[in-house]
C-alpha cells in the first residue's frame, strides 16, 4: 500500500502557508494544553501514568491470553467476534453483516481504526448511506475531507468555514455561531439515528475479565449509534484489550484529562452484549471486529510500547510541529508525534521516510503521554533505522566527513578557521541556504575559544 | 460466511512475543487522588454538587415527596418518560406529575417499540445505580437505553446511600457484576467543543442534567 | 575542585565568549579549571540525525580526550579522576548527549562500556553544577537588566533543569526576570531539524519571539547557545534588536 505520507515534504510546505489554518490550530491546541495541565491538579499524573503503563505492559506482553479471554467472555455475553488481518477483510465482513440485515442507513461514531480501513467510503460505494455522527467527523465528512486530529477531527476548520459548509450542504442559514451550527447538525443527525438500522462504533478499551467494550465520548452520538440500532458493530484494534474491570479506575482518570482536560467525559458506555431478555431496546446483535493491520508486527520489538497508545491526542496538542502544519500534512490517518511512529511502524518506513525526522526532539510529547510511551526517543531510533537502510546519500557522506574531522583535533581546528574565514566571503551563506533563507547567521569571531585559551590571554 | 484471521493473528502475536519478557502487574490499592473525601454524605454531596455545577448540571437535596414533584413540575414543560423502577419508590411524586404532564413508562413500551415514540419526550426521569462525587458522575443501568439518551432534560432521583466518594469505589466487584447488557456513566450534559473549541451543550443527548437526592 | 571544561564545538568556533564567560564564572567561584584540548564534538548532530555509528566514534574520541590529555600550558599530562573531577559544559543539549546517551551508545563496546557509565555521571550542565555541586549561595552579582529566560528542551526534559538557572538569575542584584508565556514550548532549533524543515523551524521561532516581545524584556537568556543562535538569527532577519545572551555571559558581566 502506498500512503500520502510519502510526500510529507511537499504536503507540509503547502499547509504551513495557510495562515488561517495555523491560527485555528494554535488557538485550539494551546487551549487544550492549558486545560490539560489544570485538570491534573486533583490527581497524581505520574502515579497514574506509571500505573497505566504497567497495565498496558501486562496487556501487551500477554496479548494472546487476554485477547482469547476477552473473546471467550464476549461470546458468552452474546457478541460475535471477527478477527481481520487487513482492512479489506474487516470491510468485507461489515458489508456482509449490513447486507444480511437489509441495512440502508448506518450511523457511525468516532473510530480511528475505521479511518485506517476507509470504511465509510467503502460502505458508501456499496450503496449504504453511512453517516458520521460525531460533530467534528460530520463536518469533515460533509467537506469531503479527512480528520486532521485524532480526537478533534475538524480542528483545522474555523466557524466561518463550517457555516459556509452547512449552508451549502444542508441548507442552513449563514450563521457562524457554534451553538446554531451544532443545533443544525443535531437536527439532521437525529433523523439519521431514528431511521438507522446499524450502528458502528470504535472502542477505547476491551476488558478481558468481563468481555466489556468501553466507549468514551462527550456528545451522546456513540450512545445512540450503539443503542438506537438493530445491529451494533464495534471496530477496533487488537491492542485495545486490558486485563481487568478495575483497571478503569486508572484509565478513566487519564483519558479525558489528557485529551480535553475534562475529569471524565460526559458519557462512558460499558457494553456487555446485545439487549438482554428483559430489556426493551438496544441492538439484537453485537459484532466486534478486531483489526491487526500491522500491529502484531510491533510485538517483541523495541517499539512494542507504541501499542500502549490510548489515542488521547495529548501528544498532538503539545506538539509545536503539529501546531504549525496541522494533521493533513502528515498524509496519514495518525498525525502528530504518535502518527510519526505509527505510520512508519504499521505501513513500513518507505511510506514515511521523513516523518521521524520532522521533530525537533523537544520531548514534550513523551512528557504528556498518559501511558508513558517514549515517543521522541523512538523517533530517534527510527531515524537510525532509516539512515542505515540507505546505502549511500550525500548526507551520509557529509556525516562521515564530519566524523573524520572531529576525530582529528588538528583538522578540526583548521576546518573551523576555514569556516570562519569563509563566512567573511559570503560563500557560507550560499552553502547554508536552508538556514539563511529566513535567518541570519551569527557574526563569526576571528578566533576560537581553544586558540584563546592556548594563547594564555585568559589566565 | 467470511473466514476470519484468528489463527493467523494469534500466530503472529505468539511469534512476536516469543522469548519476550512477560510483565505481570502488581495492582496497588493506592488511590491516585491527592486528597480523599470524608465519609459523610454532606461532604460528598457538596463535592458532587460542585463537580456537576462546573459542567452545567444541578444537584439538590430534597426531603419530601411534594418538594420533589414541585421541583420536577417546575422544570418539565412537555412530556416525561419515567423508568418504571422509579415509580415504585416514588408513587406519590409520579402521580402528581401525571396529573399535569403527559407521562409514559417503560412498561408502556413493547419489545421492538418504534424509536420515534421515545424521541418526543422533553424529560426522562430515572433512579440510578450510583453517583460518584469525585467527578459528578451518575451511573445508570436501565431496561431501556434510549430515553436517557434522547430526552432534552434528564432527572435522576437518588438516595444518600447511592453516593460514593470516587471512581475507586465504582470500578470494583460490586459494579463489575452489573445486571443488564450495559452500564452507562453520565457526567454532565451532552457536549462538544468541535467548533473552534467553543463549548456547546445538548449536542445529541440531554442539555440539562438534574440529580435529586431524596432525604426523608 | 577541579573542572574539565567541556566546550561544545560550535561554542568553541562561533561563540567563544560563552566559553570565556563560563571559565570566568567558574574560576570566580573558586574552581580549578582545565581545558582538555583534544575535545572536538560530542557527536550529537550525527546521533540525532540517525548516524549512530558515526556518533559512536566521536563519543569514543570525546571520552578519551577528557580522560587524559597534555596541558596546553605546561604540557604536563593530566588525567581525569573519576571519583573527584567534574566535567562542566555550558550547554544542556550537549551535556545530555554525554550523560544520557553515551552510556547507551557505548554499551556494546567492552573498552568503553564501564568507563563511559562512570564518566557520564561526572558530567554536569553549567547551571546545575553551580546549584548542585558548588552551592548557589556562593554566587551573587550585580547587573541592571530586564531579562526573560528560555528553557532549552534538552536541559528541561532530558536533564530536568528548570529552577536552577532562575535561582541563579535571582541572585543578580538589579536584574529582573519576566517569564515567557508558554516557556516550555520548543523554539524550533532541533539541530539538523532547523535546516531539514526550515519553514517549520522558523515558524516555531516566530512564536517564541512573539512571546518574548510580549514580556517587554530586553535580553533573552538561555543556557543553550544553539537555541539562541537560531532565535537571534530569526530576530535579526525580522528586524528585532534585542540581545540574546547565554546565562554565563550575564553572570560574568554581573561579577565584573
Ligand atoms: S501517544 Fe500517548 S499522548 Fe499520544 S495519543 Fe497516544 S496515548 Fe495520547
Amino acid at each position: 500500500m502506498e500512503l500520502e505520507s510519502k510526500h510529507f515534504k511537499s504536503l507540509y510546505k503547502e499547509q504551513i502557508k495557510n495562515q488561517q489554518l495555523r491560527s485555528n490550530l494554535s488557538k485550539a491546541t494551546l487551549q487544550a494544553v492549558d486545560k490539560r495541565a489544570e485538570s491534573f491538579e486533583e490527581v497524581d499524573f505520574s502515579f497514574l501514568r506509571d500505573e497505566a503503563k504497567k497495565i498496558k505492559q501486562e496487556s501487551i506482553t500477554h496479548l494472546n491470553e487476554f485477547l482469547s479471554q476477552f473473546e471467550d467472555m464476549a461470546q458468552k455475553n452474546g457478541c460475535k467476534i471477527f478477527y481481520a488481518q487487513t482492512p479489506e477483510k474487516a470491510n468485507a465482513y461489515i458489508l456482509d453483516a449490513a447486507l444480511k440485515h437489509g441495512v440502508r442507513t448506518i450511523v457511525k461514531s468516532k473510530s480511528m481504526v475505521t479511518e485506517e480501513m476507509e470504511l465509510v467510503p467503502f460502505l458508501t460505494r456499496n450503496g449504504i448511506d453511512t453517516v458520521e455522527t460525531d460533530l467534528g467527523e460530520y463536518i469533515v465528512q460533509l467537506a469531503n475531507e479527512k480528520p486532521s486530529h485524532i480526537t478533534t477531527p475538524a480542528i483545522h476548520k474555523s466557524r466561518k468555514e463550517i457555516a459556509e459548509l452547512f449552508h451549502e450542504k444542508i441548507g442552513s442559514d449563514l450563521n457562524t455561531d457554534p451553538k446554531f451550527l451544532t443545533t443544525e447538525a443535531r437536527r439532521v443527525l437525529r433523523e439519521k439515528f431514528l431511521s438507522a438500522d446499524m450502528g458502528i462504533s470504535g472502542a477505547n478499551f476491551l476488558i478481558a475479565e468481563t468481555g466489556d467494550v468501553v466507549i468514551v465520548e462527550n456528545e451522546g452520538n456513540a450512545r445512540l449509534s450503539t443503542s438506537a440500532v438493530k445491529v451494533h458493530v464495534v471496530v477496533t484494534g487488537i491492542e485495545k484489550v486490558i486485563p481487568q474491570f478495575s483497571d478503569l479506575r486508572i484509565f478513566m482518570r487519564l483519558l479525558a484529562r489528557s485529551s480535553t482536560g475534562q475529569k471524565l467525559t460526559s458519557y462512558v458506555s460499558l457494553i456487555r452484549g446485545p439487549r438482554a431478555k428483559e430489556e426493551k431496546d438496544g441492538p439484537q446483535e453485537v459484532h466486534i471486529v478486531l483489526l491487526d493491520n500491522g500491529r502484531s508486527g510491533l510485538l517483541g520489538t523495541e517499539y512494542q510500547d507504541v501499542l500502549h497508545c490510548i489515542r488521547c491526542g495529548a501528544c498532538l496538542n503539545v506538539c509545536p510541529v503539529y501546531r504549525n502544519i496541522g494533521g493533513h500534512a502528515y498524509g496519514s490517518v495518525y498525525p502528530g508525534p504518535i502518527g510519526s511512529l505509527v505510520t512508519p511502524l504499521y505501513y513500513g518506513e518507505k511510506n514515511a521516510p521523513d516523518l521521524p525526522f520532522a521533530s525537533s526532539l523537544c520531548g514534550n510529547c513523551t512528557e504528556v503521554c498518559p501511558v508513558g510511551i517514549d515517543i521522541h526517543h523512538h523517533l530517534l531510533a527510527l531515524r537510525q533505522e532509516i539512515t542505515s537502510s540507505k546505502k549511500s546519500s550525500l548526507e551520509k557522506f557529509l556525516f562521515r566527513n564530519y566524523r573524520k574531522t572531529m576525530l582529528r583535533p588538528g583538522r578540526y581546528k583548521m576546518m573551523g578557521k576555514a569556516a570562519r574565514l569563509l563566512s567573511k566571503t559570503g560563500l557560507l551563506r550560499i552553502l547554508m541556504k536552508s538556514w539563511t533563507n529566513e535567518r541570519d547567521l551569527p557574526e563569526f569571531p576571528s578566533i576560537s575559544f581553544r586558540e584563546l585559551f592556548k594563547s594564555g590571554r585568559l589566565d | 460466511m467470511i473466514q476470519d484471521d484468528r489463527e493467523k493473528i494469534f500466530g503472529k502475536i505468539r511469534s512476536g512475543l516469543r522469548g519476550y519478557q512477560k510483565f505481570t502487574f502488581d495492582r496497588s490499592s493506592k488511590s491516585p487522588l491527592k486528597t480523599t473525601l470524608a465519609k459523610n454524605f454532606g461532604t460528598q454531596f457538596e463535592k458532587f454538587k460542585k463537580e456537576l455545577a462546573i459542567l452545567g448540571g444541578e444537584a439538590v437535596v430534597l426531603n419530601g415527596h411534594s418538594s420533589i414533584s414541585q421541583f420536577l413540575l417546575s422544570h418539565i414543560q412537555g412530556s416525561a418518560f419515567i423508568y418504571d423502577e422509579t415509580e415504585s419508590q416514588f408513587e406519590a411524586v409520579i402521580s402528581k406529575i401525571k396529573k399535569s404532564r403527559e407521562v409514559k413508562f417503560s412498561s408502556d413500551f413493547e419489545n421492538n417499540y418504534d424509536k420515534r415514540e421515545v424521541a418526543i419526550f422533553d424529560a426522562a426521569i430515572s433512579t440510578c445505580a450510583t453517583c460518584s462525587a469525585e467527578t459528578g458522575t451518575i451511573v445508570i443501568e436501565n431496561q431501556m437505553r434510549l430515553p436517557a439518551a434522547l430526552a432534552t432534560k434528564l432527572f435522576i432521583i437518588a438516595e444518600p446511600g447511592d453516593l460514593i466518594p470516587s471512581l475507586d469505589e465504582l470500578f470494583t466487584d460490586e459494579f463489575r457484576n452489573f445486571k443488564g447488557s450495559n452500564l452507562f456513566l453520565i457526567t454532565g450534559p451532552s457536549r462538544t467543543a468541535d467548533i473552534e473549541k467553543e463549548l456547546v451543550t445538548g449536542v445529541h443527548g440531554p442539555k440539562e442534567v438534574y440529580v435529586i437526592f431524596f432525604q426523608p | 575542585m577541579r573542572i574539565f571544561l567541556f566546550v561544545p564545538c560550535f561554542i568553541d568556533q562561533l561563540f567563544p565568549n560563552v566559553a570565556v564567560s563560563t571559565l570566568k564564572v567558574l574560576r570566580h567561584l573558586g574552581c580549578d579549571v582545565v581545558f582538555p584540548a583534544n575535545q572536538t564534538c560530542c557527536g550529537q548532530p550525527a546521533y540525532n540525525s540517525g548516524y549512530a555509528d558515526e556518533a559512536r566514534l566521536m563519543a569514543m574520541h570525546e571520552v578519551n580526550a577528557f580522560l587524559k590529555f597534555n596541558s596546553a600550558v605546561d604540557n604536563k599530562t593530566i588525567e581525569f579522576d573519576l571519583k573527584n573531577d567534574y566535567v562542566v559544559g555550558p550547554s544542556g543539549s550537549c551535556v545530555a548527549m554525554i550523560r544520557n546517551f553515551y552510556p547507551q551508545l557505548l554499551s556494546d563496546d567492552s573498552r568503553f562500556n564501564e568507563i563511559s557509565q562512570k564518566f557520564s555521571s561526572r558530567v554536569f550542565e553549567f547551571t546545575e553544577f553551580i546549584d548542585k555541586v558548588i552551592g548557589i549561595e556562593k554566587f551573587s552579582g550585580k547587573l541592571n537588566a530586564l531579562v526573560s529566560y528560555h528553557d532549552s528542551c534538552h536541559a528541561l526534559r532530558e536533564l530536568g533543569i528548570k529552577q536552577e538557572p532562575r535561582d541563579i538569575l535571582k541572585r543578580i542584584n538589579g536584574l529582573r526576570l519576566v517569564e515567557l508565556p508558554y516557556n516550555e514550548v520548543c523554539c524550533g532549533f532541533g539541530g539538523t531539524f532547523s535546516v531539514k524543515f526550515p519553514e517549520i523551524s522558523t515558524a516555531m521561532a516566530n512564536e517564541k519571539l512573539k512571546n518574548f516581545e510580549e514580556t517587554r524584556a530586553d535580553i533573552l537568556v538561555s543556557s543553550d547557545t544553539s537555541c539562541l543562535m537560531h532565535l537571534q538569527g530569526r530576530a535579526r532577519r525580522s528586524g528585532m534588536k534585542h540581545r540574546f545572551a547565554h546565562i554565563a555571559e550575564i553572570m560574568a558581566e554581573s561579577i565584573s
